[in-house]
């Protein structure tokens, strides 16, 4: 096995309760880097919802928008990034009422993104490898998509995953494996 | 040897194996221990091997958030000058933020219900006085040919008449009528 990757998130693993406490108490700095340590789970997520990225984008900042205007209300019983996921999955629900109003759009019927894979981080695969990895993902039913992403991309636990995905933590753990096992069929070369 | 056993596949190892995977190749286990074990299981594990290789592919292929957006939100957030609407659902760990309603008083749904009651009253005593002569004229309104008064129920809700279905002409006999 290859040495594990430098992990891509080096700050998500720290205890988020001072900077929230900061953050309560108006601080800008320590609201700035909640968002920093956050920003990728919560666009990630909100990409497998939504399967549009840039309305990912818009819903992410709303997101943020929603959750430090509303941080007096975080009472840390849950993680901070367990909160911010649920208001971010409320978020798509209402971007989502708004685009259905809009184009008649189901998230059910929502087509596979666009290969947009481009910029500093695809530094190991090719711009069409990367295309194709995202199309296969983006094909998997909605909460296998987000158990592998959270899982994967993003390193929750399953039972912060279940909470996310609004399952329990075996049926988080299932989706993750047959999204996992999906994706080897579609992505394996070796069957071409 | 089975092809689990040829493998290196040996069941419960495996399955924790492959729970790990995920973080493992990201580098978030925290837990040296777990390291160590991951990494002693896979040298032997084919199958575990083989995993480890394609999570680190479809990790090349990981969604960065754009540029730009903390800013963004932080400009936003400056920019209020009015507090936040409460759509925050009640997530664990949250006591979900409510707007902020005057306290309820026990006098207002019962004086309404008092009036319903009194109203219903009144109509009932109204509809038993055959001789008024607003209350055959309400009652003309509504009847075919053929219909007895006691046939009201399908233009009387909860014991009160619609007013809304009310010709202009009845609805001014009851009221100088003084049934109201």
């Amino acid at each position: 096995m290859t040495a594990p990757m430098q992990n891509p998130d080096p700050e998500e693993d720290r205890p988020d309760g001072p900077l929230v406490q900061r953050a309560r108490a108006g601080d800008r700095g320590a609201m700035g880097e909640l968002i920093n340590r956050h920003q990728g789970v919560v666009y990630r997520f909100l990409v497998g919802l939504l399967g549009d990225e840039e309305l990912a984008a818009d819903t992410t900042q709303e997101t943020f928008v929603r959750a430090l205007g509303n941080i007096a209300g975080f009472r840390g019983d849950s993680t901070f990034r367990t909160w911010l996921l649920a208001i971010a999955r409320n978020e798509a629900r209402g971007a989502m009422r708004r685009r259905v109003r809009r184009r008649e759009f189901t998230l059910d019927d929502a087509p596979p993104l666009q290969d947009q894979a481009a910029g500093p981080e695809h530094v190991t695969l090719g711009r069409a490898e990367v295309g194709r990895i995202r199309t296969a993902l983006d094909s998997l039913p909605p909460k296998q998509k987000m158990s592998v992403s959270l899982r994967l991309f993003d390193g929750l636990s399953f039972r912060e995953i279940g909470r996310a995905i609004d399952s329990s933590e075996g049926a988080a753990r299932v989706n993750y494996h047959h999204g996992i096992r999906r994706l080897r069929e579609l992505l394996d070369d070796r069957g071409n | 040897m089975t092809e689990e056993t040829r493998h290196g596949w040996n069941g419960s190892g495996c399955a924790r194996a492959v729970d790990l995977l995920p973080l493992h190749v990201r580098g978030s286990i925290s837990d040296a221990c777990d390291v160590l074990w991951l990494e002693e299981h896979v040298s032997r594990c084919d199958s575990c091997r083989a995993e480890a290789v394609f999570l680190e592919r479809l990790l090349s292929s990981r969604r960065e958030a754009p540029a730009g957006l903390a800013a963004a939100v932080m400009a936003r957030l400056e920019d209020a000058t009015v507090s936040m609407p409460s759509r925050v659902p009640d997530a664990p760990g949250s006591i979900p933020n409510r707007p902020h309603l005057p306290p309820r008083r026990f006098g207002g749904w019962a004086v309404s219900v008092a009036a319903v009651l009194v109203l219903a009253l009144g109509i009932g005593t109204f509809w038993m006085a055959e001789s008024n002569v607003a209350g055959d004229l309400f009652l003309s309104a509504f009847l075919e040919d053929g219909d007895e008064p006691g046939n009201q129920d399908e233009w009387m809700v909860a014991g009160a008449p619609v007013l809304d279905a009310l010709p202009d002409e009845v609805l001014l006999a009851l009221v100088t009528e003084g049934a109201w």
